[in-house]
């Protein structure tokens, strides 16, 4: 058996996972006031998408249910993908706070360093070159406002 | 002013020295992305997004439509040398084309489909400048009830010829729809998802879901896949087909162009339609119908110009009823709406001046395109082979750096990336995620459609089937699900036997 969900687990756990997410967006629609037929309330329209999710994802779900083919594993993200999603999170989380030339350095580096095992210094030269030139490009000649940290600030 | 003189004016604008750099950059962008697998225009045009905002609205979508025109340019150069289709639209191509780079006409094929896509490209711009105008004036008379049903028709159309299974593009286009009420209510001011967060006020940033869920996502998935074959930069002497190969090019570039333009029009993923019809009609009527998939010129010649024919009137829905026909043209509708400009209709007579500007600028960017893949075509094999690792994070960069410029709000790099993830396993389990983005789009003015019409109505819900237009719409909405029942029911009856 594989250790990976398959296709029609995938397709299931997707489906009931949408539908759920209709349901609350239901809920949450309907508080902001449905209206009437005269005078649709602002909660009207999400309220009737979010039913339509809600039957949309169980029909998915018993779609996958029903399914006799997809049963191979597969899974949810690839390693290279899942190794590059975590290093984009940090580069999204540290953007700001650090900013953008020192948070591109370090994703810079991390990035072709683990994707393409490459030496430290190669990785090292590579990121401040890439940061050099984004801040020529964005910064100077397309006048970008990009962040430059809490310090830059302070 | 007729036509003609709107056109010398459209010139004029697209002929100002910024309009022709921009033109140029976004030809140059769009080739690279297009030459690139895992990028296409989507993506290519996602990530310039931000930049547009700091151009007048017509520089700007000149450069985006530069970016859309020349990705469908590009993606031929790297299935003819590679067989890997650079964007969805190039699948076909690598069937004969690669086939032909195997047999040592790699230089005759990029020159072939060059050529068939600048003649695809004019003959849709032509079509485009004829059709749109008169669209125009009838859509005029289009009231809010119609209009509701127009944005759900435009949908069904988008889930009727979407990849996947229709349950699943339904689902998409639901979520869409709902990820589209987030903000402030545009009639009552009321908060609706948005839990105290101001910043949500005006919904989720396009820019962040678009690039999310085609930049990072597409990038995502393309890690896994390296380019490993090392493609050969051909010479100026390969470059040049024989005589019997320009014979035998000509009629599949005339289909290919009338094939285009017609599936180009209809929304949902026309251009992939498209070459695959034309493939299989050149197919039909060939003399040797063995040849192909052995590397066959009419193969690849009537497919690669259907691909670009469906450009120019890709834009007719846009331009003309303010409806995305793909989600590279919500891309362009996304800018127009960001510098105060509402496609539709009144676009012809309210900015003349973006509309003929596009024209002329689309005519000029395919004459561009030619000079720009033929010589260039060694920088382009030269990019092909910038490895993944290399090129992951720095089109990554790109994107936060575009994203975080629109508004400076860190909640849309959160955005993003959340998109990317989501749509990444979305697509991996068979999930389109264009529709989802095409109803982010749209769901706007259907709900306002909605809403308005029966406030109109006093609750009557028989305005919706009211008058030729709503009748006309509610017509192809019938038989758009008519169809698609019957093809359901025979197929389960052929499984069945």
């Amino acid at each position: 058996m594989s250790a990976h969900p398959s296709q029609r687990l995938g397709d299931a756990v997707i489906g009931l996972a949408l539908a759920a997410l209709g349901v609350w967006g239901t809920w949450v629609a309907q508080g902001t006031g449905l209206g009437t037929a005269e005078e649709p309330g602002p909660g009207m329209f999400p309220a009737a998408v979010c039913v339509l999710l809600t039957l949309g994802g169980l029909g998915c779900a018993w779609r996958a249910w029903r399914l006799t083919t997809g049963n191979e594993g597969k899974r949810w993200i690839d390693g290279n993908a899942l190794l590059a999603l975590v290093q984009i999170v940090m580069l999204a989380v540290l953007f700001v706070p650090l900013g953008m030339p020192l948070a591109g350095f370090l994703f810079v580096c991390g990035m072709t360093r683990t994707l393409g095992d490459i030496p430290w210094r190669k990785a090292v030269i590579t990121g401040a070159v890439s940061v050099a030139v984004f801040w020529l490009l964005f910064d100077v000649l397309l006048s970008v406002q990009l962040p430059y940290g809490w310090w830059a600030s302070r | 002013m007729n036509s003609f003189t709107h056109l010398l004016d459209g010139f004029a604008t697209a002929l100002s020295l910024k309009n022709l750099f921009l033109c140029f950059v976004g030809c140059l962008w769009g080739t690279a992305v297009g030459v690139l697998p895992g990028l296409g225009p989507m993506a290519g045009m996602a990530l310039l997004l931000p930049l547009t905002f700091s151009l007048d609205p017509t520089g700007g979508i000149i450069m985006l439509a530069g970016i859309f025109y020349g990705a469908m340019y590009g993606g031929s150069t790297t299935s003819i040398l590679l067989g890997i289709p650079g964007e969805a639209a190039s699948i076909v191509t690598c069937i004969d084309g690669h086939k032909m780079a195997k047999k040592g006409r790699a230089g005759a094929a990029l020159t072939i489909a060059a050529v068939g896509s600048f003649v695809g490209g004019t003959v849709s711009i032509l079509g485009l400048m004829l059709f749109a105008p008169n669209l125009a004036e009838l859509m005029l008379t289009v009231g809010p009830g119609a209009e509701a049903v127009l944005m759900a028709t435009a949908l069904l159309v988008v889930a009727a010829v979407s990849n996947g299974p229709p349950i699943k593009t339904f689902t998409m286009i639901v979520l869409g729809l709902a990820i589209g009420t987030v903000g402030l209510d545009g009639q009552t001011a009321a908060q609706r998802f948005m839990f105290g967060h101001l910043e949500l006020a005006d919904g989720l940033s396009f820019v962040a879901l678009a690039i999310g869920l085609f930049g990072l996502s597409e990038l995502m998935n393309s890690l896994g896949d390296g380019v490993t074959e090392r493609p050969k930069t051909p010479t100026l002497r390969e470059m040049v087909p024989t005589r019997k190969e320009a014979a035998e090019s000509v009629g599949p570039t005339l289909r290919g162009s009338g094939i285009g333009f017609v599936f180009g029009a209809i929304p949902g993923v026309s251009h992939i339609v498209s070459t695959f019809v034309s493939y299989a009609v050149e197919k039909k009527l060939s003399k040797n119908p063995m040849q192909f998939g052995e590397g066959a010129v009419a193969g690849l010649v009537g497919p690669e110009t259907a691909n670009n024919a469906t450009t120019g009137s890709s834009m007719i829905p846009l331009l003309v009823l303010g409806i995305p026909a793909i989600p590279s043209t919500a891309i362009l509708l996304s800018a127009l709406q960001n510098h105060g400009v509402q496609p539709g209709p009144l676009l012809l007579v309210e900015h003349p001046e973006i509309f003929w500007g596009l024209i002329a600028s689309m005519y000029i960017g395919n004459l561009i395109l030619v000079f720009l893949n033929l010589p260039m075509v060694g920088v382009f094999v030269r990019l092909l082979r910038t490895p993944m690792y290399l090129l992951a994070p720095l089109v990554v960069m790109v994107c936060a750096i575009g994203v975080y410029s629109v508004r400076a709000e860190p909640l849309d790099l959160a955005v993003m990336v959340v998109a990317g993830a989501i749509g990444y396993v979305l697509r991996r389990f068979g999930y389109d995620v264009a529709p989802l983005l095409l109803a982010v789009v749209l769901g706007d003015r259907m709900e306002s459609g909605i809403r308005t019409a029966l406030s109109i109505s006093a609750g009557d819900y028989m305005i919706f089937f009211k008058g030729p237009a709503s009748q006309t719409f509610i017509a192809l909405f019938a038989t758009i699900v008519l169809v698609r029942i019957v093809t359901g029911l025979m197929r389960i009856g052929q499984a069945k036997k």
